[in-house]
């Protein structure tokens, strides 16, 4: 481990004031949408205050990260820190995931079965067949989605952003920076691509009938897609920041934690769990 | 500009040094602070709680307010004492015990400890907010929701409730995060895993747990508040979704956190046993394994709590041997403490009363565990006081007892001074004597059939309710005892020496008392 020590420094970040900024933001925006959602109060007003504050918080937090990284304050004992803290939070992520898939597999294997296997003198839904795609005894009808039309398209173009993010990081590797800078903004607009179908989906399972009111079956198509789109859209937002920071020519083949964290985050948290939506929910 | 004239040696003054800490010192004692804030607010909701069931009948409080407050009893001592009081522990002393310049994360620290005030106070908002007319009062639905249903018990409190659970989870994710990372990076040369005193060991198997369970958590309350307000149907079962799924969600979170509030009492206790017996820990390579058998199990047996809950005759017979089999690296872990105490040049000092206090009631909350996932007992007991005086002797007797041995043994490590031993020991005994005055009659109710969750009871179990309420308010004031202790101690305690305990071991005990607010900047060298 030695080795990894440079100079037996450790970079200890002075004092703060942006985590607890996020927190107070996380606070009165979280307060805004509670009462919001009771009709106790609009809370319109705390919940946009709550959000600046959050936005002010991170990108305040991010940019320091970002000038002590280019000021020379992190050597490869500091780059370890960051990169195992990343690699725990992907695997929280992936665990956040799971238990959404969790959800729909105990649904497809056991809540439906049981629902239609109950005593046909006793139940409300004597007709109840509790085959998936099933929105459940009491959903509106409506067309289950095809995972060959846009779904396939969509799971093509994110394993497309993963692939070119990897080469992405070769260029860095070579030192070639337009492959760099390429690769990026390629990953950027598969990912754009990739959230503006699924914006074409949803007005698609519409007009087949998959709404909220779908039971089981609406309430996994958007929750699941709805997470997932989330982190997507914030892998964007990462992606956007490193290509900026290529742009100013940060990042070489020693110093580039901030676009391995990303591509890890890019590859683990947002393609893998979109390609889990997809082959389970889409199309087994 | 703070921050121009801000160093390393010179933090701002006043609340700012609070507010931006970054040391990993100051966000311990933060930490502890307010888990030891908590443990009176706490203290106090269930006071109301004991007053309302001291007399059969209802005297004081309607049968909602009552559920109200032990729901909010509950979450608080969990999420807001023992928990943070845990992590004030890891914060304060991993870095000392690895040789560390600070936690790896700082910032991230920071971040996890500013929640929890927020956190506190929007989980009490809507309790307060009943009282100027607003909403039906805060959460009724127990201490991981497992009464919620999606009609009884839904007012505002409830999403109060998750948004309060997905600020708790965010501070323990990003606390849990910051423990591995300075466990796996940041420890001194030659402080190899296997010579980590057992409490960084404990503190990095409950991060892992933490790590894999909390997201479930967060992903269940996520799923309710979507199912109470925006439309979707994940728990309702004309929809195609299921009750039950609930139940197994917040249970596959809520087993192991119950190895999460335990895994760090349990690592600390060898650390004080081993003290005031002058033996080095007993059994520590054991003491590891088992402690990573029990953090493998515990995510294979939570439905032990949905014993009653209807689930197929093959799941609960395998879930019944599952949670039987905990026992073997827990009574690994027993008689490797006992083996710490075995001939051991003994001293009874008030850390070592509390650790000798935690193995024995630990230990019959640990031996009552073993009885309660019988399938067949389970269907008498479930849901009886038998489960809540369980659970006490656990959390109480385990927990509590664990943290309140910590807080003694490197109380003068954190202060420099000495406490007063003699108010110490009194401490001691009166919580070992009020806690089982409290306790042991709620076995003998539950056996007799008393079910828990209720405002008012059957005239037979008057007796023992009114020994329990009594043994509940002396305890109850027999804590601020520990105020005093620990006032007086900060105040004008005698000073303490860097090794403090003539037995103690460890890199913290190298170190003067209280430690400079930087410590091994250069790392030390551990043989």
């Amino acid at each position: 481990m030695n080795e990894t020590r440079c100079d037996n420094h450790y970079h200890v970040p002075l004092p703060s004031h942006y985590p607890v900024t996020i927190n107070l933001g996380l606070f009165i925006s979280l307060l805004g949408f509670a009462l919001r959602i009771n009709t106790i109060a609009s809370g319109i007003v705390l919940m946009l205050a709550g959000i600046a504050m959050i936005l002010y918080g991170t990108s305040g937090w991010i940019g320091k990260i970002i000038c002590e990284d280019e000021s020379g304050n992190y050597h490869p004992w500091e780059d370890r820190s960051f990169r195992i803290g990343m690699a725990y939070f992907i695997l929280s992520e992936l665990a956040f995931f799971g238990a959404f898939l969790l959800a729909l597999m105990y649904v497809r294997v056991f809540a439906l079965s049981e629902l239609a296997s109950m005593d046909a003198h006793f139940t409300l839904w004597p007709d109840f067949k509790g085959i998936w795609p099933s929105g459940g005894p009491k959903s509106q009808a409506f067309t289950p989605l095809g995972a060959w039309g846009l779904p396939a398209v969509n799971s093509i173009l994110i394993l497309a952003s993963a692939i070119s993010l990897i080469w992405a990081r070769k260029g860095l590797l070579a030192a070639n920076r337009g492959q760099m800078v390429a690769g990026l903004a390629i990953a950027i607009v598969l990912g754009v691509a990739f959230l503006f179908q699924q914006a074409m989906e949803y007005r698609h399972a519409a007009e087949l009938g998959v709404t909220l009111a779908s039971g089981i079956y609406g309430t996994n198509l958007y929750m699941l897609t709805g997470v997932h789109g989330v982190h997507m859209l914030a892998g964007i937002i990462m992606l956007a920041v490193l290509l900026l920071r290529a742009f100013h020519g940060h990042f070489n083949a020693e110093n580039r934690v901030g676009l391995d964290m990303v591509t890890w985050y890019w590859n683990f948290a947002v393609v893998i769990p979109g390609l889990l939506v997809f082959i389970y929910f889409y199309w087994l | 500009m703070t921050e121009a004239i801000t160093t390393h040696d010179h933090p701002p003054a006043g609340i700012m040094r609070w507010l931006t800490a970054t040391n990993h010192k100051d966000l311990g004692i933060l930490y502890m602070s307010f888990g030891g804030l908590m443990f009176f607010i706490g203290g106090a909701f269930i006071m109301a709680v004991r007053a309302e069931l001291l007399l059969p009948g209802l005297q004081l409080l309607s049968p909602g307010m009552y559920n109200q407050l032990f729901t909010l009893h509950a979450l608080i001592m969990v999420f807001g004492a023992i928990m943070p009081f845990a992590t004030g522990l890891n914060n304060y002393l991993i870095p000392l015990m690895i040789g560390a310049p600070d936690m790896a994360l700082p910032r991230v620290n920071n971040w996890g400890f500013w929640i929890l005030p927020f956190a506190a106070v929007l989980l009490l908002i809507p309790f307060f907010l009943q009282f100027f007319g607003i909403g039906s009062g805060a959460s009724a639905a127990g201490w991981v929701m497992h009464n919620t249903s999606l009609d009884l018990q839904s007012g505002i409190g409830m999403d109060f409730a998750i948004f309060t659970i997905h600020l708790l989870g965010l501070s323990s994710l990003t606390g849990a995060i910051n423990v591995v990372v300075t466990v796996l990076n940041m420890r001194a040369p030659g402080m190899t895993l296997m010579k980590m005193p057992l409490f960084v060991w404990a503190w990095l198997i409950t991060a892992f747990m933490l790590i894999l369970v909390i997201p479930v958590f967060s992903a269940a309350a996520t799923m309710l508040l979507t199912d109470r307000h925006f439309g979707t149907h994940f728990f309702d079962a004309a929809n195609g979704g299921d009750p039950i799924l609930l139940q197994h969600l917040i249970w596959f979170f809520g087993h192991p956190e119950v190895y999460i509030v335990l895994l760090p009492a349990w690592g600390l206790i060898p650390h004080i046993l081993a003290t005031f017996s002058r033996k080095p820990v007993y059994g520590y390579r054991a003491q590891v394994y088992a402690l990573w058998a029990i953090c493998f199990l515990s995510f294979l047996v939570w439905s032990h709590h949905m014993l009653t809950s209807g689930l197929p005759l093959a799941a609960e017979v395998y879930f019944m041997y599952a949670t039987m089999a905990i026992s073997i690296p827990t009574s690994v872990l027993v008689f490797c403490w006992l083996g710490a105490i075995w001939r051991g040049a003994m001293t009874f000092e008030t850390p070592m009363l509390f650790a000798l206090g935690f193995v024995a009631h630990f230990g019959m909350g640990a031996l009552t565990g073993m009885i309660l996932p019988d399938v067949a007992v389970n269907a008498q007991y479930h849901n009886s006081y038998v489960i809540v005086s369980h659970f006490h002797y656990t959390f109480f007797g385990g927990g509590i007892f664990g943290m309140m041995a910590a807080l003694y043994y490197w109380l003068p490590k954190f202060t420099g001074r000495m406490f007063d031993e003699k108010l110490g020991r009194l401490h001691f005994w009166l919580t070992v004597i009020f806690f089982n005055m409290t306790f042991i009659p709620q076995w003998f109710a539950g056996l007799d059939g008393m079910p828990r969750h209720i405002a008012d009871y059957a005239l037979r179990f008057s007796a023992m309710n009114f020994i329990s309420s009594l043994g509940a308010f002396l305890l109850g004031l027999s804590q601020l005892l520990l105020v005093y202790i620990v006032v007086k101690c900060v105040r004008n305690g005698p000073k303490a020496t860097g090794q403090v305990w003539e037995g103690a071991q460890g890199l913290e005990f190298t170190l003067p008392s209280p430690p400079p607010y930087h410590t091994f900047e250069t790392p030390p060298l551990v043989k």
